[in-house]
């Protein structure tokens, strides 16, 4: 017979002020089973606890029922109290007669009954209750990193720092991501490529970290502690160990191709980096655009490259990768400007975008640094600038702040202004929004000092117009109408997720938002965690975000991802779902409804009459599972329980409430 | 219907009779499978029974025809066990139920041949007994031939002329839109001119009339509709012959018959009668073929069909899937989506 104790909380006066705490005492007394009953000012408090040691030890309780606070508050605490006096942690239920009865009842005479109803329920389901104990699981000691821009290259440098080996896998043939090709950064207007490259550096270097560019994940399986992602390493054309990058090939490579890292502002060879610090400084060919594979002749690359480096017949190569912890740094790309047809992006080459400028006032870009306007390559003297295009716009665009437009175009002013003397700079804008450390000062500074001309109101129109282009806008400070005959138009493009975003939430099992970014476990307090445990989230994969929060993200999930390879071994959930195999008929209904891929089906054998028989059944992985009990819903033959949950344990409970 | 086409669908009933008995024979003797599952004639009554046939000779007793009712698919459970390929004579409500037994993963696909027969409906004894003014129990034999369906009553040495077949129907054969049956392995019966005519029409009655009961009822008050339900659950008998015909209804171990979680309390309370229903139907939601094994089987005539189209009429609102039970449909319950909605997590 189980011997159970109830102790009562007052929480001073939040629940004692609502629910006679005198008269939950006695009919708690009454209760099957029920062999001490205590009332406690503060049950969660030191001697509330010491209180419950104690009658376990007097009483020789096996079941505790505490009727306080929602779970969520303190299940923890009392599962370490009576864990202390030698009970399962897990033998142990709480009524809450708190959140789910005083705090939200006013009449003293229904509330009391409902708490007496509340602890009759718990009494009745901790009688059902059993020892519970949880499985733990190795903890593969190297991490992942998806994506090499600067969120990925700074989680790999602090993971690898911290002792751990990091498999860095990027997609393009170079690390360095978006910022690479930016010029400067604001505040502090310090050389974007003078404070990435030593890191992209330092992360080839790194004796723990490994590097694939030119690689993409296929595939994750496996869980927290054991993944096992699978990566398909994409043919250069170029045997990596052989290429000194010493750039014989792509001086003398005959194919132009228009440049994916100048934004096509510039060109490339067909035999390439994408730009002259890129790492891994190793060629590669363009499949799509060399004239060997299009026509079958050429091979002067592999004439000219002394390290005999070309490999035209190389294959993609499929690796696999276990590791226990992944981050995740994919990264955004820019807002599609075509939704803004009046503005004429694509149709007049002197509208450009945020990052097209970038490269246009990048000394190592197509221009050298020097602000040409891509028709014809005149230096501009007036230049407009429309911030929020396509950010904070339901219709168009989306409906967030991207966050990063009010800076950056802050900085392209100061640039025009430093770089071409004499020119003008119209900035149309909403809002300018400069929440970070220097951010204000230096807004003040295009402003006020670099002359930058803010107008507050959208732009209607881009047009073309004598070899200018006209911006109609409006200022709505001065409510009048604005003409401004423009040299070059920059739009502030927003951010948005990756294309295929959803595609890599869906092979890591995370979840994404209604824009496609990657969702954190808690807004606030858990911003780098996902929902699926091992994987954490870094930089602009997770929504629109500037350099030194995307760093600083970095390094968080770098700290998260180092602590859980730090650890010997991984204690999983006990409260997870068990298959009766005997009455699981095999339907696995319950395998597509479960959302972290913790069911397969198993084969068992069993004896039928003289014949052994063998039949598929369902398994749950209990370091994969939850404790969700999405699946227990989906049994229809109850084969499914979740322990501490089980079917038994709530009928016990409808049954005491419903006699 | 006219008259000339009851005369030709007669004529190629009887064709599909002699064609399934020679398939049948043929896949027998060749003991490439070894079992057929059909229908054959009672020796005490109108409608067929279930004929589960092992030779070639037993292969010659198999029918064809209006009075073949019940459901085949189900069977195939009492044969998972055993070796060798089981056919199965497939109307498009026994397909739609091998299916459901393949996809619950009761039944092993390589143990299963479907031979599918196109059917013109299957009649129902009470409205055909009610249209002669008699009881069921008076109905003896009943045969389609030229003109309308012929019926020997008790007593009778010769069969009279009765109603035509479209007018003695069940609801879920008037509303049955795969009298050709799906996902067959092989069609009987060759070239049935009349029979593929009617088959390929579109149902008598639409989703809409179909579920016109089940709107009348949504609207009533609560009060209003718990007393008719009520009023039909306490003639329950309990005796799960709605479970036992249902192929959605397959589980290894039923909830029903469960003492430990004990789901089910005594029959005599009206509580415990709505219980049980519900969990018959919730557990076949979303996984219901729409076959209307459940109202036929059921002995006190229980309009258990409502309760299914309930939940299909609320999966078309609520998840826009207006026939989870066919093929190239997504099931929208039991399923978790990367798209789904997260309120709840």
């Amino acid at each position: 017979m189980p011997r159970i104790g109830v102790f009562v909380c007052w929480c001073g006066s939040n629940i004692a002020a609502t629910v006679d705490i005198g008269q939950v005492t006695e009919a708690a007394a009454e209760m099957p089973h029920v062999v001490c009953v205590e009332d406690n000012k503060y049950t969660c408090s030191e001697p509330g606890q010491a209180s419950i040691r104690q009658a376990i030890a007097q009483h020789g309780l096996d079941r505790v029922v505490v009727a306080a606070c929602s779970p969520r508050m303190h299940e923890n605490t009392f599962r370490k109290t009576i864990s202390a006096a030698g009970l399962n942690p897990y033998l142990l239920e709480i009524a809450n007669i708190r959140e789910q009865c005083s705090w939200v009842h006013a009449d003293r005479v229904a509330a009391t009954a409902k708490a007496i109803d509340l602890v009759r329920m718990a009494v009745a389901k901790v009688a059902q209750h059993s020892a519970l104990t949880s499985s733990t699981s190795p903890v593969t000691r190297r991490a992942m990193v998806i994506g090499g821009g600067i969120a990925g290259i700074q989680a790999a440098l602090d993971i690898a720092d911290a002792g751990h080996e990091v498999v860095v896998v990027e997609r393009s043939p170079t690390l360095g991501g978006h910022m690479a090709q930016l010029d400067k950064t604001f505040p502090t207007l310090d050389c974007s490529a003078c404070i990435l490259t030593p890191k992209m550096v330092e992360v080839v270097q790194h004796p723990k970290i490994t590097l694939y560019a030119y690689s993409e994940v296929e595939k994750v399986d496996g869980y927290v502690g054991s993944f096992k992602v699978t990566v398909r390493r994409k043919a250069r054309s170029v045997d990596e160990s052989k290429c000194t990058g010493c750039g014989a090939c792509w001086e003398k490579c005959p194919v132009k191709v228009k440049s994916e890292f100048d934004l096509g502002l510039g060109t490339r060879k067909a035999i390439y980096v994408p730009f002259p610090q890129a790492v891994p400084a190793k060629a590669t060919i363009d499949r799509e655009h060399c004239i060997y594979y299009l026509r079958g002749r050429c091979r002067i690359c592999e004439r000219f490259c002394e390290a005999k480096a070309i490999v035209f017949d190389q294959q993609d190569e499929i690796i696999n990768v276990e590791v226990g912890a992944i981050v995740v740094a994919t990264g955004f790309q820019q807002f599609d400007q075509a939704a803004y047809g009046e503005y004429g992006y694509g149709e007049y080459p002197d509208v450009i975008t945020g990052l097209e400028f970038e490269r246009l006032v990048n000394a190592s870009g197509p221009t050298e640094g020097k602000i040409k306007r891509p028709s014809d390559g005149k230096v501009p003297e007036t230049v407009v600038f429309i911030k929020c295009v396509g950010s904070r716009d339901e219709h168009k665009g989306v409906p967030y702040c991207s966050r990063t437009c009010c800076m950056y175009t802050a900085k392209h002013a100061i640039l025009t202004r430093e770089k071409i003397h004499g020119s003008k700079v119209f900035i149309f804008y909403m809002d300018v929004r400069t929440p970070g450390k220097g951010y204000e000062e230096f807004y003040r500074r295009a402003s006020e000092e670099d002359g930058a001309r803010y107008l507050r109101g959208r732009v209607s129109r881009v047009y073309p117009k004598g070899g200018k282009m006209v911006v109609l806008g409006e200022d709505t400070l001065l409510g009048r109408k604005v003409i401004v005959e423009a040299d070059l138009v920059v739009l502030a493009s927003g951010m948005i997720a990756q294309p295929d975003a959803q595609e890599m939430a869906r092979k890591l099992g995370v979840s994404y938002d209604q824009h496609g970014f990657l969702t954190e476990a808690h807004p606030k307090l858990r911003p780098v965690e996902t929902n699926t445990a091992g994987i954490f989230l870094a930089g602009a994969c997770q929504g629109p975000k500037d350099i030194p929060d995307t760093v600083a993200q970095a390094c968080a999930a770098a700290s998260k991802a180092a602590a859980l390879l730090n650890r010997e071994a991984l204690e999983a959930e006990a409260m997870i779902a068990c298959v009766d195999e005997a009455r699981c008929s095999g339907c696995l209904w319950c395998e597509p409804v479960c959302p972290y891929k913790a069911i397969s089906a198993k084969t068992i054998s069993e004896r039928v009459g003289r014949r052994t028989l063998t039949r598929s059944v369902a398994e749950v992985n209990p370091s994969l599972c939850h404790g969700c009990g999405a699946c227990t819903v989906a049994c229809r033959d109850s084969a499914l329980n979740l322990l501490g949950f089980t079917n038994q344990q709530i009928l016990a409970e409808v049954e005491a409430v419903c006699p | 219907m006219s008259a000339v086409a009851i005369a030709d669908l007669s004529r190629d009933l009887a064709r599909l009779e002699e064609s399934v008995r020679a398939r049948a024979s043929e896949l027998l003797e060749s003991q490439q499978v070894r079992m057929v599952i059909g229908h054959k004639r009672a020796w005490n009554g109108p409608l067929a029974v279930a004929h589960f046939a092992v030779s070639p000779k037993e292969a010659r007793k198999f029918a064809a025809g209006p009075h073949c009712t019940g459901g085949l698919a189900k069977y195939l459970l009492e044969e998972r066990e055993k070796d060798g390929v089981v056919a199965v004579i497939a109307r498009g409500c026994d397909a739609l139920g091998v299916r459901r037994l393949l996809i619950d993963r009761r039944v092993d696909a390589e143990k299963v041949l479907v031979l599918g027969v196109p059917c013109a409906g299957c009649l129902d004894p009470a409205k055909l007994a009610e249209a002669l003014g008699v009881t069921p129990a008076e109905l003896v034999e009943v045969t389609l031939a030229a003109g309308a369906l012929r019926v020997r009553l008790a007593g009778q040495e010769q069969a009279a002329a009765g109603p035509p077949l479209d007018k003695v129907l069940p609801p879920t054969c008037m509303a049955c839109e795969v009298r050709m049956p799906v996902e067959v392995a092989e069609m009987l019966g060759g070239d049935l001119a009349a029979l593929t005519a009617l088959a390929g029409r579109p149902p008598a009655i639409d989703l809409e009339t179909a579920e016109a009961e089940v709107t009348r009822l949504e609207e009533l008050s609560a009060d209003d509709r718990y007393a008719y339900w009520a009023g039909h659950f306490q003639r329950c008998l309990r005796c799960f012959a709605c479970r036992n015909a249902c192929p959605a209804c397959n589980c290894r171990v039923c909830a029903l018959d469960s003492y430990d979680p004990k789901w089910l309390g005594h029959p005599t309370e009206i509580p415990e009668q709505f219980m049980f229903h519900f969990i018959r139907a919730v557990d076949v939601a979303g996984r219901c073929v729409a076959c209307g094994e459940c109202e036929r089987a059921c002995p006190v005539g229980l309009p258990l069909m409502q309760l299914n189209r309930k939940f299909s009429k609320d999966i078309r609102t609520l998840f826009g899937v207006d026939r989870p039970h066919l093929p190239g449909e997504h099931e929208p319950l039991g399923k978790f989506e990367p798209d789904d909605p997260e309120e709840f997590m």
